[in-house]
Order: structure tokens, then sequence, then C-alpha cells
């Protein structure tokens, strides 16, 4: 571990990136029938199992000197096939390849917030724009062309420079605007350069990307499209089979970079689609982990199998926001802050959630950067219908027009999301507002992007890594186009781009603090409501996960079935 | 082959005098008790559909109007669901959506299908060598593929939902109306009306349209029960229209939490979309049983 | 009958241009979703978009499209799908042994249970049975094949916390037994509803052959009453029940969409209802040219059945 570079304890790295950035594809997920929405816990990658918020993080129990079996197969669910296996082709297909088939440079648990060299030995940081990483000892999977060499510098060049230059999987727009070249020095060191200072470099949205990160041999990284057939990495698990994009068999590597590890002897998917399904499996044992999509079903399983199950639980990062227009009349801050006084967060969450949710701040509270609860109740958590009502009368807003929400159909939740949003609305405005569903591309492009539309936007935000991520909609450019809402406000403009540049943790801390109590005094039009709780269920013969750590906990080898 | 049995339906004695039309249909009714249900089922789905909205003790999307998930009772017969909606009024509001896709399949599907078999096996030639031929090459687009071409096309939304029901049921009967039009057009009561000089027109319009009818109407209730389950069965998969629709509600999350024990939030709907396929069934194999000689027995 | 197979044969290619035709230009008609729009995400810049638009062949002209299709098509390649960026004709390859498999074994449950039912019932006429079997096949046309279906994978769950497999493809051919475990029970499952239509269409058949003079005949020869149901019977109620198997491909194809969706099964039918949802045009088309295809291959065989079953039908 390399604590004493003064640089890797900068960047506090946070929870889990599940979604990386691509909207459009995360949502296309739904569309293709697994029928749960991003924040339900059930993303194309088996959920980490988490912890009940609060409580400290720690590998689950395993007793002294109980003697570890090795050899198990871990069984678990897929919610979606996959349109490629290709991680280039895909959100899912890169997640799922980049925690089992491919190693990394380096990644940060959330829970220490330092980050932990994978195959980097150290990284050497002269000045914010130039780092230099040397790398171990590690070889790629026996598989033709490549059989088994060691892994170069050169191949880690290479994997960066190719994931660079996909258009098919959601980079951010750190890997176009911030990252400069990455080359190799000699077999075993690479040299990165940025063209601008960027605090969250090595976030897993950015330089350390589950997918973009991936280390490739160069041979494949130079034509990609071998991997729509084989994957050839260096991570511990071998990919052995799939069925079209779905049921993949992974096998343990035995040549992996951390001897003894990992101590399953493969990993199985099974595609299951219908959450009644997967319960059904889960309940038989099929497979030995599910994702919950409420209360209800935690009850029923603890109910049906007592302590012979795990339930973890976990802050969801995905906010769901309402997203009114920013101009016009709207860009007066009172419409906004009227408008978000009079959504009743409390009854958002017992109706979606079964009252396990939190209020939720711009940022969400599972970040150190969210609102204290304090500045979130006097801001974007406050309910006063009358006062609400009163702000907007003051204004010159036009309560006689109708205004339209649009969400993206199908998908209940985001239906059941606007349906509530509109009845709070009309009960406490006295607005009229019309449902407009819309699907994916259409609701992405033309609406969203393309800022079509005359009321609100409803939606789920992505499960992102970084807070800045969340405040990026401040700003009058949002990844190269103009802000969704036309929101256009210089002083919110600065402080956004200013934050990137704060290399100390404390200080951007409260600068990411500070500009989301701005946002509700110039009426920022992104209105976050609520976050839910989700939860996991998992047999309690599967010994040695690593919960609460996020993401990490997907690299962990120490898994093992005691059955 | 089926010369013989759509003559029986003209033979009559003229000495005998009818019974009143009232009597006859009594008489009938007795005879079909299932058809009887059919039909009031039907004009109940219809009645529902038409003023669903005004029928409805609470408004379909109004939340929490009551505890959710709670059990059906005296003021929620059907329960309420995970947003404390009003299932009985979702049920009744859902039937709008049936109404409209169903009826678009009859009327726009197999009531045109229907005409324009009956007039090409009437007038032959090439119109009906035409009709012919472009029955043949919709038959190669099966509804569930001209949807999926559609929805491609035009997104999400009830247009290409119904676009695609009405064309598959529009050349669903025709092929067998053709056949029975050409017997009847042979008949010797059309000759001897053209004989005394009937326009081509006025025969057809009086005399085939009206006895081939009741197979019209056989057709257009088997069509009735198939648009309703196609229209659940997309709903189900996440591709119906975005309105409060019966399939819709069996779907997705209200599936997972049927499973733990609230049964009522699927179940009312599925009762509705079986009822009123039932019904339709019903009714059309008692419709066929009185008119088609063949299968009375 | 040669010459009027050889006249349906020329119909073939003539449909399938007609359709294919309808099926590029709907597609494309101006208010038609943008399929760019769907492989984008919020930071894809402007520039991106029109290399993804180029690389999907969408920058130029409808009708160029159409031409460079057209050749393409001609010389049997089918164009890359949008979404994974591989051969069509692959990718449909690879799934249709599993869809093919749901659609025999369904179509096999549908006829044995249909024709079995309609003879005892046609046999049987009037008695409890029959009515028994006619209201349990009315009551079965009516319930949707989804509800059943998720029937079979709850129920057994919350009784005994057994769940029949779902998902996980294991060809026939390598393990006979694990593959029938998972397709049996939904399929048979799906048999039975299509056995309702089936088992009526047999019965009134079977009842009209039985008012026939030679079926008096034959039973006044003195044979027993089973082989006169089965020799002379079924025998001439062929031609009806052909011709409903043949009509039942395509809705059977539904079935096997939905059952395919409720037990995780990755057919043919999921990867069209994706592609259909992701405006993978490529997918789309060639569905439509295929399902044409399969529609009249079928039709033709079930009229050249006709011909083999019943000497008394010729074509001309």
């Amino acid at each position: 571990m390399n604590r004493e570079n003064s640089w890797t304890t900068r960047f506090r790295r946070r929870r889990l990136l599940t979604g990386g950035a691509a909207a459009g594809l995360a949502a296309a997920w739904a569309l293709a029938g697994c029928g749960d929405d991003d924040d339900s816990g059930s993303g194309p990658t088996p959920t980490p199992a988490g912890v009940r918020p609060g409580t400290p993080t720690a590998p689950t129990p395993t007793t002294p000197g109980e003697v570890v079996k090795k050899d198990g197969t871990l069984k678990l669910r897929q919610n979606a096939i996959f349109a490629t296996i290709n991680p280039y082709g895909g959100l899912d297909s890169g997640l799922l390849w980049g925690f089992t088939i491919f190693d990394h440079l380096w990644y940060t648990p959330l829970d220490t917030g330092i980050r932990e060299n994978f195959l980097a030995t150290s990284i050497e940081q002269p000045d914010p724009l130039h780092f230099t990483v040397k790398i171990g000892e590690a070889y790629f999977h026996n598989k033709p062309p490549i059989n088994g060499r060691r892994v170069k510098a050169q191949d880690i060049a290479a994997s960066y420079m190719a994931a660079r230059q996909q258009t098919r999987i959601s980079n951010s727009s750190w890997w176009t605007q911030v990252l400069d070249s990455v080359v190799a020095v000699d077999d075993s060191t690479v040299k990165f350069t940025l063209k601008q200072v960027d605090a969250w470099t090595f976030s897993s949205t950015n330089g350390g990307s589950p997918i973009g990160s991936s280390i490739l041999p160069e041979e494949i990284a130079k034509d990609p499209s071998f991997m729509d057939r084989d994957l050839i990495g260096s991570g511990r698990f071998e990919f052995v089979s799939h069925e079209n994009g779905a049921n993949f068999k992974l096998k343990r590597f035995d040549k992996w970079r951390i001897a003894g590890e990992p101590y399953l002897a493969a990993q199985e998917y099974r595609l299951i689609q219908e959450q009644a399904a997967a319960l059904a499996a889960f309940s038989a044992e099929e497979i030995y982990s599910v994702a919950l999509n409420n209360k209800l079903e935690r009850e029923d399983l603890v109910k049906r199998h007592g302590d012979k199950i795990v339930i973890d639980s976990e802050d969801s990062r995905s906010v769901w926001t309402v997203l009114p227009r920013g101009d016009g009349q709207w860009a007066d801050p009172r419409v906004i802050q009227a408008i978000s006084m009079s959504i009743d967060r409390q009854e958002l969450i017992n109706l979606m959630n079964f009252g396990e949710g939190k209020v939720s701040g711009p940022v969400p509270p599972a970040f150190g950067e969210a609102l204290p609860e304090a500045d979130l109740k006097a801001t974007w958590g406050k309910y006063d219908p009358a006062e609400a009502k009163k702000l907007l009368a003051a204004t010159a807003f036009d309560t006689s027009k109708e205004y339209s929400i649009k969400y993206i159909t199908p998908g209940d939740r985001n239906q059941q999301f606007a349906q509530i949003v509109r009845s709070q609305l009309e009960k406490n405005l006295g607005l009229k507002v019309k449902l407009v569903g819309e699907d994916l591309g259409r609701w992405l492009q033309q609406s969203l992007y393309g800022s079509q539309y005359d009321g609100f936007m409803v939606y789920a935000s992505l499960a992102y890594d970084d807070p800045s991520s969340y405040i990026g909609g401040y700003a009058k450019q949002i990844g190269g186009r103009p802000n969704w809402a036309g929101y256009s406000n210089d002083e919110m403009d600065d402080l956004v781009k200013k934050q990137k540049t704060i290399l100390d943790d404390a200080q951007r801390k409260t600068a990411v603090q500070d500009i989301q109590r701005k946002a509700w005094e110039r009426g920022a039009p992104f209105i976050p409501t609520f976050i839910a709780i989700t939860n996991t269920a998992t047999w309690a013969y599967v010994k040695g996960r690593v919960v609460g750590r996020g993401s990490y906990g997907l690299f962990n080898g120490k898994v093992w079935i005691d059955k | 082959m089926a010369a013989t049995t759509a003559a029986s339906r003209l033979d009559f004695a003229p000495a005998y005098r009818r019974p009143g039309i009232l009597r006859r249909l009594g008489r009938t009714a007795r005879q079909h008790p299932a058809g009887v249900f059919g039909f009031f089922v039907l004009v109940l789905f219809v009645v529902t559909g038409l003023f669903g909205p005004a029928l409805a003790p609470y408004d379909p999307d109004a939340l929490s109007v009551g505890r959710p998930l709670e059990g059906p009772s005296l003021q929620h017969p059907f329960g309420l669901n995970q947003n404390g909606q009003d299932m009985f009024s979702r049920v009744i509001a859902g039937a709008r959506v049936s109404l409209i896709i169903s009826s678009a399949a009859i009327f726009i599907g197999a009531a045109s299908g229907a005409f324009l078999g009956i007039l090409g096996g009437y007038y032959g030639r090439w119109l009906d060598y035409i009709i012919q031929r472009s029955g043949e090459a919709f038959a190669a687009f099966p509804s569930l593929v001209l949807y999926f071409m559609l929805r491609a096309a035009l997104g999400p939304g009830i247009e290409a939902i119904i676009a695609a029901i009405a064309i598959g049921a529009l050349f669903g009967g025709n092929r067998v109306l053709r056949s029975a039009t050409i017997i009847e057009a042979r008949q010797t009561y059309v000759e001897a009306a053209r004989a005394i000089g009937c326009s081509e027109w006025r025969i057809f319009i009086r005399h085939v349209v009206p006895n081939v009818l009741p197979l019209v109407i056989v057709i257009m209730s088997g069509a009735l029960g198939g648009a309703i389950l196609a229209e659940s069965a997309l709903s189900f998969l996440g591709l119906g229209p975005d309105v409060v629709s019966w399939g819709r509600d069996m779907s997705g999350q209200n599936l997972s939490i049927a499973r733990t024990g609230y049964w009522h939030v699927v179940v009312f709907p599925g009762i509705a979309i079986s009822l009123v396929v039932l019904g339709a069934n019903l009714l059309g194999d008692s419709l066929r049983d009185i008119w088609d000689p063949r299968l009375r027995r | 009958m040669r010459q009027y197979i050889l006249r349906r044969l020329v119909y073939v290619p003539l449909i399938m241009a007609i359709v294919s035709v309808l099926a590029f230009f709907t597609l494309r008609i101006p208010w038609a979703i943008d399929p760019v729009t769907l492989y984008v995400n919020q930071n894809t810049t402007l520039e991106q978009e029109q290399e993804i638009r180029r690389e999907l062949g969408l920058d130029k002209p409808p009708l160029q499209q159409f031409v460079i299709w057209l050749g393409q098509v001609a010389r049997g390649d089918l164009g890359e799908t949008f979404r994974s960026r591989q051969p069509v004709w692959q990718e449909i390859a690879r799934r249709l042994p599993v869809t093919l498999e749901i659609l025999i074994l369904s179509i096999f449950f549908s006829t044995l249970f249909g024709v079995t039912f309609g003879v005892i019932t046609a046999v049987k006429q009037n008695t409890p049975i029959d009515y028994l079997f006619r209201f349990f096949a009315v009551f079965g046309q009516s319930i949707p094949d989804f509800f059943l279906l998720i029937l079979l994978i709850v129920l057994p769950s919350i009784w005994w916390n057994y769940s029949p497999p779902v998902g996980g493809h294991i060809p026939f051919t390598q393990d006979p037994l694990e593959n029938l475990r998972l397709y049996l029970p939904p399929t048979i499952l799906l048999g039975v509803g299509g056995a309702a239509a089936m088992m009526r269409l047999t019965r009134s058949s079977l009842l009209e052959v039985f008012r026939q003079d030679y079926m008096r005949t034959a039973r006044a020869k003195g044979l027993p009453g089973r082989a006169v149901v089965l020799k002379h019977g079924l025998r001439n109620t062929l031609i009806p029940i052909i011709t409903l198997i043949g009509g039942q491909v395509t809705a059977l194809f539904f079935g096997s969409l939905i059952l395919e969706q409720v037990f995780s099964i990755n057919g043919l039918g999921q990867f069209f209802l994706v592609s259909s949802v992701t405006g993978d045009f490529p997918v789309i088309q060639t569905l439509v040219l295929y399902t044409a295809f399969v529609v009249m291959v079928m039709n033709l065989l079930v009229d050249i059945s006709y011909a083999l079953i019943d000497p008394r039908v010729k074509y001309t």
C-alpha cells in the first residue's frame, strides 16, 4: 500500500459505481424486460452485499481456525441478456468483466477512501498533471493468441488509449477532456499525462473505471472486435462460456497474481428476468444471492428461511429527481423553491418504498459531501405546502397553463413516481399537470438532452461514484451540451468548475456542500427528493464476503461456499 | 361440402307462422344459457369501457385513498394496491383500453376484413384476385411481427398495438367468408332476384350480406377474445400503452408483491381479463351453434 | 398439382420483395424513432453521435440505404445488428434452436392433448365427460398464457420452496434429461392452452364424419368402435387439423415469446422483442423477410399435405 504518497490520500473514493454514466444503457435494461429501475439494487452486475447504514463495515465473520472449503461454485443471478460479451459493447458486460476477468492498476474502497494498488506497485505523482505507475508481476489467461504471456506496461497504455476511443461504452468526459496520454516508459512503467487538473481523476467514473481501466492484452486492445468472441484478461477468473449473452460460466485463473486466491473454483450466472422467478430460484437455492425490491420481499424471505439467510441493506445512491425547467418564468428562484417545498418526500418514501428510504439533497446521504441534516431540512428537504403556495403566488408564474411531467416508460417505478409528484403538485400548488410517458430514446435524447419539455422531467439519477457528478447539472454545459433545463447562472457555473481543481479533501467537501446550499438559494432546477434503502438476501453459507465496501467487494477473492 | 348446410337455412314451410321475435329469442336463450351469460358479460364490459371513469368510486390514479395493500373490504371490494389506489376502480378503468383495442380489432379488422371477403367472393374476377393476393401478403405478417416492426418505427403508444392487432384480424376470417359467399351467390334465389331485375348491388346488400352476416358475427366474437388476450400479454411484457390496463397491473412489481401474499393486487385484473374473454368465447360458441347448422346437434 | 406448386413458388420471392420494401420504409418514415438516440449517453459529443450514425449506415438518404441493403441481401449478407454489431444471421441462427424446440414441443403437446380430448369428447358426445372437457377447454382458452406460466413458477415455490428451472439452456443433444426438465413444464402448459381450439375442431369434425354413410357402413361391417373412430374418422378430420396446426405456428410464436420472458430463456422471441424496442433495424428487416418466407412455405406445405391425405383434393 502506498499510503506515504500524499497524493493518494487526497482522493477520497466514494461508494460503488454501478451506473458509470450511460443513462441510456442503464434504462435500456429496464426496457429489455428486467423491469427494475436503477435504485432497486438489481443492476446488471450482482449487487454487492452492503451493510446496514451506519454500522461499521467488515468482512462477514469467519470463525478463527475455521477450515476454508475451496473449490465451491458461486451461483448468481443475471437480470438481463447482454447484447454482446464485448466489454466495449455495453455497460453491462463491461462492468461484469471489469470485476472478474480483467485486472486494474488501482481501486479505492469507499470505507477507507484510500486508493489501493492492484497491479500497480507504486504511483508517483510529481505534479497534478503527471503520474507514473510501476506494475508488478501478472500473467494473462492461457488462451490463444496470448497464451498466458506476462502483462507489460505496453498492454496498459494500449488499453487506456483503446478505451478512450470507444463510442459504445459510456466514458465520462474525463476520458476525452482530462486524459491526455498514457505511455509505456519501459516494460513495467506507465506514464499518465493530464490536460487539466481534476480532483476526481482516480475515481471509478474516471481513471479507475471498471470498464475503461480494464487491462487488455495489447493485441486485443488494437482489435477490440476479438472480444465479440472471447475474452482474455489477467483477472482472477477466466471466461469459460456463455449462451448468446446469458448464463455465463467463469472458472478460477490458476496463475492469478495473488497466489492461493480466488477460493472459488467457479462462478455461474443464471439469467432470471422476472423478480418473482428470482425469488423462487433463491428459495430453491438455484442462486445464492438476490437483490430485493422492497420490504415485503425481505419479510417474506426472512419468514421462510430465518437465519439461514443474511440480509444486507444499503443506501442507494440513485436520487429520485424532479427537474422543472430553469429558464423563463422558472428562472425566478422562488418558483423552484415553491415546487420543492410542495413535494412531500415522506409520502414518496412511504408509497414507493414502504417507508424505507431517506430524504436526499442533491448529493445523496451515502456521501460525506451530502448536506448536513439541519441544512437539508431548511432547504431541499423542506415540506411546507402553505408557504409554497404563497411563494409561488408572489411570482409571475402562470398557474393557469397545463404543464407536463415526462417520464420513461415502461417501468412501473418511474410511472409511480410521476403519479405521486403530479398529485402533490396538483394538491399543494393547484397546478394543472398531465403525465407524458415516453420511450427511453425520445425521453433521453429529445426531451432531456434536447430540452424539449414544458414542465417537468422526473427520473431516478444514476448511482454515481463521485459527488461532482450530482452537481454537474448546475453548470451551463452538461457533457458538452447546453444545460438540459435551460438553466444558466454564472455563479453556479463557476462554482462547479472550481471544485474540480480543489485538491484538498476537506476544502473540496466544503465547496461541494456550499454548492448545494447555493443551488437552493439560486433556484437551480434539479430538485432532489429521496433515496431508497435497498436490500440484498444471501444464503448464510456464502462466507468470506466483503460487505459495505461497494464494488470493492466484487474484487474479493476470499469468498467461499460452506456447504 | 358446405353447400348442403347453407341451403338448409333457407327451407322453411310458408304455411308456418313464425312465433314473435321475443318468444324466439327467449327460446334460443333458454337453449344456450352459456351464450346468454357471455352476452351479458360483454354488455357489462362495453358499458364499463364506455362509462368507466364515471362508474368508478375513486379516481383510478388517485393515491392513498386507503391504506396501501389493504385487502378487499366493503369500501374497497377489490382492495388496494401498493400506492393505495383502489383496485376496483382500476379494474373498471382498465376496461377502457381493452375496449378500444378490441373494438379496433373487431371494427377496423374483422368487420372490414369480412366485408372484403364477402365482396371478393361475390364479385370474383379481378377484385377477388386482388383481395386474395393481398390477404396472402398480409398473412406473411403475423400480428406480432407487424407489431415489432411498428414498435421499432413508432415507439410505445397505442397506435402500434391497434394497427398490429387490427391488421392481424383483417384477413383472419376472410377466406371462410369468401367461400360462404361464393356458395350463397349461387343459390337459386339470387338468380331469381336477378331475373326479376334487381341490381347487383341490391342483391349483394339485401340478400347475400344478411345471409352470411351470422358468420361475420361469429368471427368478430373470436377476434374480440384474441385482441384482449394480445393486449394484456403486451402490457404484461411492458409494451402496452401507458394507461391503466389489466395486463399492466398484473406485471412487474405487482407480481412480486402478490407473491408475498397480497394476491388481490393481481388476481382481480386477471379475473377481469379471463371473464371478458370467456364471455366472448361463450357467446361466439353459442352463436355458432345457433347459426351454423353443421354444429347444431 | 406440379403446376400449382410452381405457381405458388413464384409468389414467394414476389411477396417477399413487397414485404421487404414495406418493412424497410416503414422503419424510416419521417416521424419514426431515430435509433441513434438509443446509443448515446450524456457524455456523447455531437461528433461521436455523427460517428455512430455513420457506423450504423443511417447517414445516407433512405433510398440509398435501401439500395445498399438490397445489394447486401442479394449477396446473402443480412447486415450487422446495431446493438451487438454481429452478423444478423449469426445472431438468429444461434438462438433458433431454442425457440424451435419450444415451438415443436408446444405444437406436439397441443396436438396430442387437442386430438385426444377431441376424440374422447366426440365419442362420448353429450355425456358428463364431454361437458367437463368442453368446459375446461372454453375456460382454458380464456386465461392468459402469461398468468398460467407465472403460476407455474410461483406456486411450487410458495408451497414447497421448489422452483422449476428457469434460464440456462442446455442443448438437447448434450443432455436430453436436463434439457427436458427445463422445457417440458412450460411447453406442456403452453400446449394445453393451444389444445382447446384443437380439441373443439377435432370434436366437431369427427361428429361431422360420424354422420357420413361410410362410417355407418364401417360399423355395419362389424368393425369395433375404436377402429372405426381411429381409422376412418380421424383420417378424415386431418385436413382441418393440419390447417389449424399451420395457423398455430405463428400464434405459438407469441406464446414462445412470453414463455421465454417468464422462464428467462434466451431465444428468438426475446431477441426480436429487444431489437424492436431498441430500434435495431437490420434485425427487424430480417425478421420480416424471414417470417414471410416461413409463413409462405408453411402454407404451401399445408396445401400439399391436403392432396396427400385426401385424394379428392386436386389443384389446378
